[in-house]
């Protein structure tokens, strides 16, 4: 057990953990192979239920979820979130073009609120800036 | 004529009841002069002058006459054409100088005895006798009565067929539908020769020998037309219409061998829809109605009647076009009230493309690529893109124009369609919809995209009427099921703010409307839709709130649909493509 643990424990800090929420599988799929590809290690999650059953402080570095959702809207997750796990940094996605959900995630701390369909360079790089600002102590 | 004018009249009836005596009333008040004056009658074995004879006879007027004369001297039967008119133009040739040798001794006698004269043949009538009197009341002293005895020298039944015939030839000519007729009789000589060599499928005779159809076709031919017919085809002489019935088939391929294997069937009436061309180049569409004569009756004569229809075709057209247009507009508008869903929609699968696409571009520009990887990414980016091209093709389904096809339908698979079409309108408005599906329903006859635009117009209505209902409250739910007539049933109901009472009534009036914005004619065309399916749709409030529309429509039987199919329901979904 301890030496399982310890493995894992390494895995953390060498690749981060990045969970995904999209009730659309397709897209859950599509970014988990991104995120392959960009060295991240990713788990997904097709119903916010699920995740926020699976996710305990610390598990994950990141997360990237889906506005509208079945059951529980990003935003509705977000706030669940700031009181579960606080410090994880989220980057929302959306196909409708939401103005008043945008401004209203990034003003509870999300890291980027993007458009759906994404370029991978863009979602590379905020999750880029979203891990470090995770790894940066909070501001007391 | 009044009564009082003539009393005596009423001796001509009972002349007339009589028997088979013919019986003519004439009236010589004009000819009184005429006869006054110097010797108006030759006397003794003087000749009576024809132009003093034409002056009397024109100048005597016919009262009236019996039945028996109109039949003997082959009067028209109409008495208006007979009464008040000159004697001179209704009465023989032959015995004009009897009759005015009779009336000129009456009108000179003081007597009322009656006076006779003999004619050996008047026509057809021979041994005549023609008996003239006076009337008796001295009040009418210009009327007199001449009764006519005859043998007839030709048989009854003779001018029985002539009257026929006559009778035949008016009622034709004066038809107000255009007539053509026709001797068949060359092309039924060859058919009985055919029939004598043992050939009775002439459909499949015909096809081995098609040069039998023109042959049939050039040898009948047309020998007359009536007015109406003439106007039809706009030709200007008879002469263009008589001939080889070539003319009339020409225009629709198939009608000249249809017609030749009616009349070898021996059948009484063919009847089919005919495009003909005429003689000014009008292409019109006619029913074409044609008697064939049989044994009995006369068998020189087939009757080709046509009623033109190009009017009424066109106006159905035209009203078809003008409800496709209509539906078209309701569907448009029902799309245009989701753009932003179906925009949601459509941008799922495509965003999938753009990633799976991005990341195979990464593990292609590795120094050594992974094919693998791209394989398996390549093989999404086609399944997410089948998957758009669907989404899409839904929607061109609702926004496109087509015409209504009628196929066998699972009806609660077209409710489930419409559900998936709506998820993400739904979704959005945080409706949630409740199906409760009747399994097993029969299936039911109409046009897919009709009826599910019904719906999906309903449901679409449901979701705007909750606008104002709290979040969590707001329900749609469906139902299907058969109701007791054996009819195919779907109800939907929501948690809304309901129909107002006083709306109710024109709630499915055209360009009834009480959304912003709303060209108010979503119901109407549902209202529509359903009853061009049989059916009927019904608008109302549940006791406990909300509005409620159902709809019912005729179901097919198990046995009818396997009939119109040859398959299985399960089957015959496969093979047609799906539309929402």
């Amino acid at each position: 057990m301890t030496k399982v643990r310890c493995v894992k424990v390494c895995e953390l800090i060498l690749t981060p953990t990045i969970a995904v929420v999209d009730d659309d599988v397709s897209i859950c799929k599509a970014l988990a192979e991104l995120l392959e590809v960009l060295d991240f290690k990713c788990q997904t999650f097709d119903r916010p239920e699920k995740f926020l059953a699976a996710s305990i402080s610390g598990r994950f570095d990141c997360l990237i979820t889906d506005l509208n959702m079945k059951g529980m809207t990003g935003l509705e997750l977000q706030q669940k979130l700031s009181a579960a796990d606080p410090d994880l940094p989220i980057i929302f996605m959306s196909a409708q073009s939401a103005a008043e959900a945008k401004s209203q995630a990034l003003r509870l701390g999300a890291v980027a609120f993007l458009s759906k369909p994404i370029n991978d360079d863009v979602l590379h790089r905020h999750i880029i800036s979203a891990l470090n600002r995770r790894s940066r102590p909070r501001e007391p | 004529m009044e009564p009082d004018e003539y009393p005596t009249k009423g001796e001509q009836p009972r002349e007339a009841a009589a028997g088979q005596v013919a019986c003519w009333q004439f009236n010589l008040t004009r000819v009184r002069a005429l006869l006054e004056s110097v010797d108006a009658a030759p006397r003794g074995d003087q000749e009576w002058q024809p132009d003093r004879l034409d002056m009397l006879l024109s100048a005597v007027r016919i009262v009236d006459v019996n039945d028996e004369a109109i039949r003997l001297f082959g009067l028209p039967a109409d008495r208006d054409k007979v009464l008040d008119r000159p004697t001179a133009s209704l009465w023989p040739e032959q015995s004009r100088a009897a009759l005015g040798d009779l009336l000129t001794t009456i009108a000179a006698s003081v007597h009322k005895e009656p006076v006779t004269r003999e004619i050996p043949t008047v026509g057809r009538l021979q041994h005549v006798v023609l008996t003239g009197w006076k009337a008796f009341d001295s009040r009418c002293a210009d009327t007199v009565f001449v009764s006519v005895r005859a043998t007839l020298n030709t048989p009854n039944a003779v001018i029985e067929l002539e009257a026929s015939q006559k009778r035949y030839r008016n009622l034709i000519s004066s038809l107000p539908i255009p007539v053509w007729q026709i001797d068949a009789r060359p092309a039924g000589r060859i058919f009985e020769r055919l029939r004598a060599s043992g050939i009775t499928d002439m459909a499949a005779y015909s096809d081995e020998h098609p040069e039998i159809v023109n042959l049939a076709c050039e040898i009948v031919q047309v020998f007359d037309v009536n007015q109406e017919a003439m106007v039809l085809f706009g030709g200007k002489r008879r002469s263009e219409f008589i001939g080889s019935v070539k003319y009339l088939f020409s225009t629709t391929p198939g009608a000249t061998r249809r017609v030749m294997l009616a009349h070898f069937s021996g059948a009484r009436n063919h009847v089919e829809e005919l495009k003909v061309k005429t003689f000014d180049g009008r292409l019109l569409d006619v029913l074409l109605l044609m008697t064939f004569p049989v044994p009995g009756e006369r068998l020189d004569t087939t009757i080709l009647m046509m009623i033109d229809n190009t009017a009424r075709l066109e106006a159905e057209a035209k009203l078809r076009k003008i409800e496709a247009d209509f539906s078209h507009a309701a569907r448009l508008s029902t799309l245009g009230e989701m753009t932003t869903s179906i925009a949601h929609e459509i941008k799922q699968p495509l965003s999938a493309i753009l990633m799976n696409a991005q990341t195979s571009l990464r593990y292609l520009r590795r120094a050594e690529p992974n094919l693998d990887k791209v394989d398996i990414l390549t093989s999404r980016v086609v399944e997410s893109a089948q998957r758009a091209g669907d989404i899409i093709g839904r929607i061109q389904d609702m926004a496109g124009k087509r015409e209504a096809t009628s196929t066998l339908l699972d009806f609660n698979d077209v409710v489930r369609q419409c559900v998936v079409f709506l998820r993400h309108e739904s979704e959005d408005k945080d409706v949630v919809i409740t199906t409760k599906l009747q399994p097993d329903l029969p299936a039911v006859q109409g046009d897919r995209i009709q009826l599910q635009q019904v719906i999906v117009n309903l449901i679409a209505n449901s979701i705007q009427a909750m606008k104002v209902t709290p979040q969590m409250q707001r329900e749609i739910y469906l139902e299907t099921q058969l109701d007791e007539t054996a009819r195919v049933s779907f109800s939907i109901r929501d948690t809304g703010i309901g129909i107002p009472v006083d709306h109710l009534d024109q709630i499915f009036d055209g360009f009834f409307t009480t959304k912003e914005g709303g060209l108010g004619i979503g119901l109407a065309i549902c209202q529509s839709i359903i009853q061009a399916h049989g059916g009927e749709i019904t608008a109302s409030n549940h006791p406990e709130g909300g509005a409620v529309f159902s709809f019912s429509i005729p179901a097919k039987s198990a046995a009818e649909g396997q009939l119109q199919n040859g398959q299985p329901f399960g089957l015959q979904e496969d093979l047609v493509p799906r539309i929402i």
